[in-house]
């Protein structure tokens, strides 16, 4: 089912139909949440504001076929908000994972703590959502060229830090 | 490149995320909670009944003369805020910004009555030509402590201003403002009036892509264009679009590039992006089109047209008959009418090929099938900056692919994938169970840094 109908379904409150859309897709909106605030706690609070918003506003929703961009741009002003009202620390060590790999901690905790905000989110955006430049830029504010050269320079800075890892 | 990107995608699912905590649905939201302002309270204080008695009638003049009752924001480009007594009569007027001190100057309505106040303003605006036929929109913002007199105050003074501008063709937004913490802290950022970060914030709620950044610096008319089918704000009277083209040519024109007769079933309003558009909506047979048109200039700024794959046709679809990459590359570019494409990306991928290019500055995604049917495709036309266009690509896809190859000395590979960007090649291929991947310089062929993976 694509994410429009969802939002459709959501609009006449279909509680089934949020719960789903909230499995589908609750690791893109906390890692996007993540991203810009760089806090666990934080990103989780506004991962669940998020859906709320989307719950009560998908009735708002016009179909453009952007539904992803459309939920993640809730999520970002929702965490712009947040920003504004508290700055906290990275710590990695709030965050639980599935299983134990040692990899995983490890590369989130590069993207929190080396690469710089908009790095971050452009990774986020491009690897777990799979949107195009063009997109990232519009959900992002940034000019086309500046979301690719900030990209391939994130990849290369992560690169090199794995490689170092390895 | 797609390996690092794969590692991340694997590493945030593995983080363990709560479920969705179903009671928070039901808590009441958009509601703002307004603290009381404490009040001094002196009983305790006081000795004799007499001081009482005074200060209770004083307190009493104070509050209905001298005390602010509520705050009336009024906004078109000159920003101004009055604010008024429990009598509706002006204690304070001030200017938000330097059109507003221009209106200003000269005016003293310190005590005057609020709507004839309202008047003198908006005669001054109209005046100094802030308010012509071009631009019609005013904004009237009520703010106070109780919500029901707000609204009770915000009708008098509509009501008033209906009245009084009978002969003008004026568009009045209306509002009343609830301050809280987040609005003032934006009106700050932006310095703009609470009423008007009101507004943008309601207008955003609406169409989540829009931003503070694009809209403070917009006027009131031009909100008031771009915030049709908003029912949280109350306007009387249209907004005048007579400095743009008008949705009936808009439509005319995207109709024209579509090369489609008449469409029954669209869509059209004006929306912002980067400039104020017409963006228009509509399907025929199984394509979606979507136009952005630039409201003053008529020129069409982006467009989108989407096929949809017809599932038929792809499930009865025999293997034996297989196209090549090159192939289906041509079998793109020939329906895409193009030649001379920066190619981003070929993919085999699920029986079909992926094809991505730009050319003309549009973005065309394809997915061919392998017997040669296309079965899906789009083009993108945005905002595509020139220098980055103007590739410096000296060498061709195939060049590169050969560079890779020869410098990972095998021939026969699958699951090919070569992307251009920013004057790289990214190719990644796979030769048994090794996954090769390689960055290559598009303008001297050199090759940049390559991986190999079991």
């Amino acid at each position: 089912m694509e994410l429009d109908s969802y939002l459709e379904k959501i609009s006449f409150n279909d509680h089934q139909a949020f719960d789903d859309l909230y499995n589908l897709i609750n690791t893109n909106v906390y890692s996007f949440a993540l991203s810009i605030l760089k806090n666990h706690d934080d990103a989780l609070d506004i991962t669940q504001e998020t859906f709320i918003s989307i719950y009560h506003n998908a009735y708002r929703y016009q179909s453009q076929g952007k539904p992803m961009a459309w939920i993640l741009t809730i999520t970002k002003n929702l965490a712009y908000m947040k920003i504004r009202s508290n700055k906290k620390e990275v710590d990695i060590n709030n965050i639980e994972f599935k299983t134990n790999d040692n990899y995983d901690k490890i590369l989130i905790n590069y993207l929190l703590e080396n690469l710089n905000d908009l790095e971050r989110q452009i990774i986020v955006l491009h690897s777990l959502n799979g949107f195009k430049f063009h997109e990232i830029a519009d959900i992002l504010d940034l000019k086309l060229t500046t979301t690719l050269s900030k990209y391939h320079r994130a990849i290369k800075k992560l690169k090199e830090l794995m490689k170092e890892e390895q | 490149m797609k390996n690092i990107e794969n590692k991340i995608n694997k590493a945030f699912h593995n983080i363990d995320l709560p479920e969705f905590d179903n009671k928070k649905l039901n808590e009441k939201k958009g509601f703002v909670y307004m603290e009381k302002k404490k009040r001094n309270i002196v009983p305790y204080l006081v000795t004799t009944c007499t001081l009482v008695f005074c200060l209770l009638i004083g307190f009493g003049i104070y509050n209905n003369n001298f005390k602010v009752a509520s705050k009336i924001g009024i906004d078109v480009n000159p920003s101004i805020e009055l604010k008024i007594n429990k009598k509706n009569k002006v204690i304070d007027v001030i200017a938000n910004n330097d059109d507003g001190n221009k209106i200003l100057s000269g005016m003293d309505l310190d005590g005057s009555d609020m709507n004839v106040a309202i008047n003198a303003l908006i005669g001054s605006m109209v005046k100094n030509g802030y308010i012509d036929e071009l631009a019609n929109s005013i904004l009237i913002s009520v703010e106070g402590n109780s919500e029901a007199k707000n609204e009770k105050l915000r009708q008098e003074i509509v009501n008033q201003l209906n009245a009084n501008l009978t002969n003008n063709n004026f568009s009045i937004v209306s509002q009343t403002v609830s301050n809280n913490q987040s609005l003032e802290s934006i009106s700050k950022e932006y310095n703009i009036s609470l009423g008007k970060a009101q507004l943008i914030q309601d207008i955003i709620a609406n169409n989540n892509l829009l931003t503070y950044d694009d809209l403070a610096n917009f006027s009131i008319n031009e909100l008031n264009l771009i915030s049709s089918n908003n029912e949280n704000i109350k306007v009387e009277g249209n907004a005048s679009d007579k400095a743009y083209i008008g949705f009936d040519k808009a439509k005319e024109i995207a109709l024209k590039h579509a090369d489609v007769t008449d469409v029954t079933n669209y869509e059209i309003e004006m929306d912002y992006d980067n400039i104020i558009v017409y963006e228009i909506e509509f399907k025929v047979d199984n394509t979606k089109y979507e136009y952005d048109i630039d409201a003053k200039t008529g020129d069409i700024v982006k467009y989108d047209i989407d096929s949809h794959r017809n599932i038929d046709t792809s499930n009865t679809e025999s293997t034996s008959n297989t196209i090549s990459r090159d192939e289906a590359l041509d079998i793109a570019l020939k329906h895409a009418k193009a030649n001379n494409v920066t190619t981003k990306k070929i993919e085999l991928d699920d029986n079909s090929y992926e094809i991505e290019f730009i050319y003309n500055n549009k973005e065309y995604d394809y997915d061919i099938s392998l017997t040669g049917k296309i079965l899906e495709y789009s083009i993108d036309s945005y905002y595509y900056d020139d220098d980055y266009n103007t590739s410096h690509a000296k060498i061709t896809r195939d060049d590169a692919l050969d560079i890779a190859l020869k410098h990972a000395g095998v021939s026969n590979v699958t699951n090919t994938e070569i992307e251009l960007d920013d004057n790289e090649y990214n190719i990644e291929f796979r030769v048994n169970r090794q996954e090769y991947e390689y960055e290559i310089n598009a303008t001297t062929g050199k090759i940049i840094s390559y991986e190999i993976d079991n």
